[in-house]
């Protein structure tokens, strides 16, 4: 085959594998969910004969179901507001730095992707619970006399989920700003602007297409966690994800459950629009 | 507009002194280049003058004024730089409000003064674009107006055509310039391109390791360097070693040199006796008609380079010294040819 | 010189944030080298015993293994599929490639639980189950696909298509131009990737969780199930141990091919 160019027809077949295992594998089975959703629920066997819109009607007519659904709707919001504060400051940081510690940050910032979600978890339960470091630091200091109750509920869902999604929120926002033409910021204050205004009025809004990458990854990534939901929300932290993998595996109501995953996609995807649009009149006008 | 004082400046990044001690007065409505290699000190200078950056020592005084410590948005500069720096999600109308803005100037006010600066910069129709939308000239001009419309009392210039093309360099020199010198305001232009500087400049300051080599009309400096570091720097160079021989109060010798006795221009340091070394421009030879002219050698053509406007000849004369000289394009030899050269004594400078 | 308080408070507060990133961490790796009996400050002595507890505790040891089996099969799988799929999106596809690429990223765009009950739902459906757990392995490959795909696109991305003309006109065949001179240049990206698809395999958890086959359990789900009843210090041990091996593997890796060719 020399000097020929190769064949493009041929050259497809590198692409065959991937191709087919995504299709059998991963677009069928989103076929699957949606027709469970829509099957009848059975005592025996994981669902009935015949097709029913009752999983959906019973779901949004539940007023339980819909409180957790807005609780886990408020829990992705609180959790992307709160990686943006603490993010945004150090993404900024270290793409503004030079000087030799600049592999080190990073592979703090890498460092917890990469360690398991199970396990940063279980980090924070012992810094979280009733007896732990946390409580024991403040008792100590003689902030607070009674532990504070910072597990088995939103809050300790909250700071965990926060910290275990802030490297998502650092690293598209860090790429962002790293593409910023520093001098932008220099010519600002050339012109009169002071440190913040130029900030205010040129880097952030240069910023803005990272912060949205940012902000929808830790959103959708936060109200589909599991892992931390359930080993740090306990009973009154429960997001919906929870509550969806309760019905499958421990009450096997897959019907229900998988009503209740598509409630939860829709939900999200929603906000991710809505999202979009209020952002959208900023980064129109971005090369 | 106003004058602008630096009183020995110095600025240390960690155990590297940048600059040592730079003193340095630019006139009002004079137009001063900083030009020296990269590391030189010269773009520090410029952000010292700025504010970006702060002198570990020194003071630095606008029209008397210490700004030495004064943030850059209060010291009232405009600056231009070599990325141009437009903020990309602005318009050009709105990268040239910005300044105003800053400086509260009222809605009606602001857009006569951007209407004005944007014919200036000949860009009128271009308000509603966006800098991707403009090519890199258009783009520098923006840059100008956003600097020169806040009618700041010095403009600061670093290295700003250095991302043009060569044919577009040419014309933004001679625009720069010539805006300069319409609005009348005190510039510092910041290059390590020798020509940009001798075109532009009214004075030129020579920096090299952090410390001024030398300060002078760009006709000095190219004519009259002070070491050999900066004739070489500001242009190609033909150096003659010889022994001064007799020495005039004007300054004219008489010099013994490698290829023959020659007639010479020394700095009034120079005295009967010294040995020295001369520049010798390849520009200033001549060929053909060379009354007058107090030199002349026989010599040979080496090689002939065609540069367009010029030919570019290797020559060796006085016993085998090879010297190169710049002749206009009608200069007609070939390797080989034995030709006659001659050079005033006005253009050979004994370096001090 | 001057002083400059934005600066100093953004430092400080970057400070506590990279404090507040990496403290859960540090504090599984000392607690887990604590002799006393409680996960708790102040720790007792410094003593392996936990570790001990950890070798012969036969539920984490086995999930140990199937972990370390699931993630190899994944990565050789993942390295090969997500290679060639690769190479054809930016070398061969032109129309059709932004398509494609998102299609390839999908499995990582879209939660992975969502993906996990519709392979749950779907290895029902066809009738295997959770039986031999091949709907896990299958779902390990689909989450750690486009990792290695990312990688090894954006290494072909950043080629210069220039070196292989140069090996074409010095007379070597495509094939060959391809094996001498493409497959060496890309091959930092082909180690990203599979690197990556290794960590990721190891700790995706909620596929592992619903599509686990009885007697079968990864090691993320052995320690979440451990911790659902006991809380001591073996369960810092497991942890530390894989945050200990985590951190040699971005080493190793940092030294070979620096952590900013990572691409996610």
């Amino acid at each position: 085959m020399s000097g020929a160019a190769p064949d493009a027809r041929r050259a497809f077949l590198l692409v065959v594998p991937a191709l087919a295992l995504l299709v059998a594998f991963f677009v069928l089975p989103y076929f699957s969910i949606i027709i469970m959703s829509f099957r009848e629920p059975a005592t025996q066997g994981v669902h009935g004969g015949g097709f029913t819109l009752a999983n959906y009607v019973s779901a949004v007519g539940d007023t339980f179901i819909l409180r957790k659904l807005g609780e886990t709707m408020l829990l992705g919001v609180g959790v992307t507001v709160i990686t943006l504060l603490l993010g945004y400051p150090v993404a900024y940081h270290l793409a503004r730095m030079r000087s030799r510690w600049n592999g080190l940050l990073y592979t703090f910032i890498l460092a917890p992707l990469l360690v398991g979600l199970v396990v940063r978890t279980f980090g924070w339960m012992i810094i979280l619970s009733n007896g732990g470091v946390a409580n024991q630091a403040l008792s100590w200091l003689g902030i607070i006399d009674d532990p504070l109750r910072l597990m088995n509920n939103y809050v300790g869902v909250t700071i965990a989920l926060a910290h275990v999604l802030l490297p998502f929120l650092i690293l598209p926002l860090l790429a962002n700003i790293q593409a910023i033409n520093p001098e932008v910021e220099t010519a600002a204050r050339s012109l009169g602007a002071s440190r913040w205004r130029a900030f205010w009025r040129v880097t952030l809004p240069l910023s803005m297409p990272g912060i949205q990458a940012g902000a929808i990854l830790v959103f959708v990534l936060s109200i589909s966690a599991y892992v931390t939901p359930a080993m740090l929300g306990g009973g009154s932290g429960r997001t919906m994800s929870v509550l969806v993998v309760q019905y499958l595996v421990e009450n096997f109501r897959w019907p229900a459950g998988a009503a209740l995953a598509i409630i939860l996609a829709v939900a999200a995807i929603v906000t991710v629009a809505l999202f979009f649009a209020l952002t959208h009149r900023v980064t129109r006008k971005l090369p | 507009m106003s004058e602008l004082r630096l009183n020995a400046v110095r600025k240390r990044f960690g155990n590297l002194e940048v600059l040592k001690a730079i003193d340095l007065t630019v006139a009002n409505g004079e137009f001063v280049s900083l030009l020296g290699p990269s590391g030189c000190g010269k773009t520090t200078t410029l952000r010292c003058i700025a504010g970006f950056e702060f002198p570990a020592d020194g003071q630095i005084l606008f029209d008397g004024v210490d700004l030495t410590q004064t943030a850059p948005e209060k010291r009232d500069i405009g600056m231009v730089f070599q990325s141009y720096a437009l903020f990309p999600h602005l318009t050009v109308q709105e990268n040239l409000s910005f300044g105003l803005e800053m400086r509260n100037i009222p809605e009606p006010e602001r857009k006569r003064r951007i209407a004005d600066v944007l014919g200036m910069v000949q860009l009128v129709g271009f308000e509603e674009r966006f800098p991707r939308e403009l090519s890199g000239g258009q783009q520098q001009r923006v840059a100008l107006a956003r600097a020169l419309v806040i009618e700041p009392s010095v403009l600061l210039l670093d290295e700003p055509l250095a991302n043009l093309d060569a044919a577009l360099r040419d014309d933004m020199r001679f625009f720069i310039r010539d805006l300069q010198q319409r609005v009348g305001i005190t510039a510092i232009y910041v290059t390590h391109d020798q020509s940009e500087a001798i075109v532009m400049s009214d004075r030129i300051v020579v920096m090299f390791d952090g410390e001024i080599a030398q300060v002078g009309s760009p006709k000095e400096i190219h004519d009259r360097p002070i070491s050999k570091r900066v004739a070489e720097f500001v242009g190609k160079s033909n150096f003659l070693k010889g022994k001064v021989e007799s020495r005039r109060t004007d300054g004219a010798v008489m010099l013994a040199a490698e290829i023959g006795p020659i007639h010479a221009t020394a700095p009034a340091t120079t005295s009967a006796g010294d040995t020295v070394e001369c520049l010798l421009r390849p520009e200033s030879m001549r060929t053909g008609a060379l009354d007058g002219l107090e030199n002349q050698f026989p010599a040979r053509v080496e090689d002939i380079i065609f540069l367009g406007n010029s030919v570019s000849v290797h020559l060796t004369i006085g016993g085998g010294h090879r010297i190169l000289a710049l002749l206009p394009a009608d200069f007609l030899a070939v390797p080989g040819d034995e030709v006659h050269i001659g050079f005033s004594a006005a253009n050979v400078w004994c370096l001090p | 010189m001057r002083r400059d308080p934005g600066k100093l408070i953004l430092n400080v507060f970057v400070i506590a944030v990279y404090i507040f990133l990496m403290a859960p961490i540090v504090l599984i790796v000392i607690l887990s080298l604590n002799s006393g009996e409680f996960l708790l400050f102040p720790i007792e002595g410094v003593s392996l015993r936990w570790f001990g507890a950890l070798w012969n505790s036969r539920q984490f040891m086995d999930a140990i293994g199937t972990s370390f089996q699931v993630a190899a099969i994944s990565t050789f799988v993942s390295g090969i599929f997500g290679t060639l799929a690769a190479i054809y999106c930016i070398r061969f596809a032109h129309r059709m490639r932004g398509a494609l690429r998102l299609f390839m990223m999908a499995p990582l765009l879209i939660p992975e639980i969502l993906t996990a009950i519709a392979l749950l739902f779907f290895m029902y459906q066809i009738g295997i189950g959770t039986r031999y757990s091949i709907g896990l392995q299958i779902g390990h490959i689909i989450v750690t696909f486009p990792y290695v795909f990312l990688n090894v696109s954006s290494a072909l991305f950043n080629f210069d298509k220039s070196l292989e003309e140069a090996s074409r006109s010095l007379g070597a065949s495509p094939l060959m131009t391809f094996r001498r001179v493409t497959l060496p240049l890309i091959k930092p990206g082909v180690i990203t990737g599979c690197l990556f698809a290794f960590i990721i395999s190891f700790d995706i958890f909620n596929i592992s969780l619903l599509l686990k086959g009885i007697g079968t359990t990864t090691l993320p789900v052995q320690l979440f199930d451990y911790l659902r009843w006991d809380f001591d210090p073996t369960a810092a041990a497991v942890s530390s141990l894989s945050i200990i091996m985590t951190l040699i593997a971005i080493l190793i890796f940092d030294r070979f091919v620096g952590l900013r060719s990572l691409r996610f």
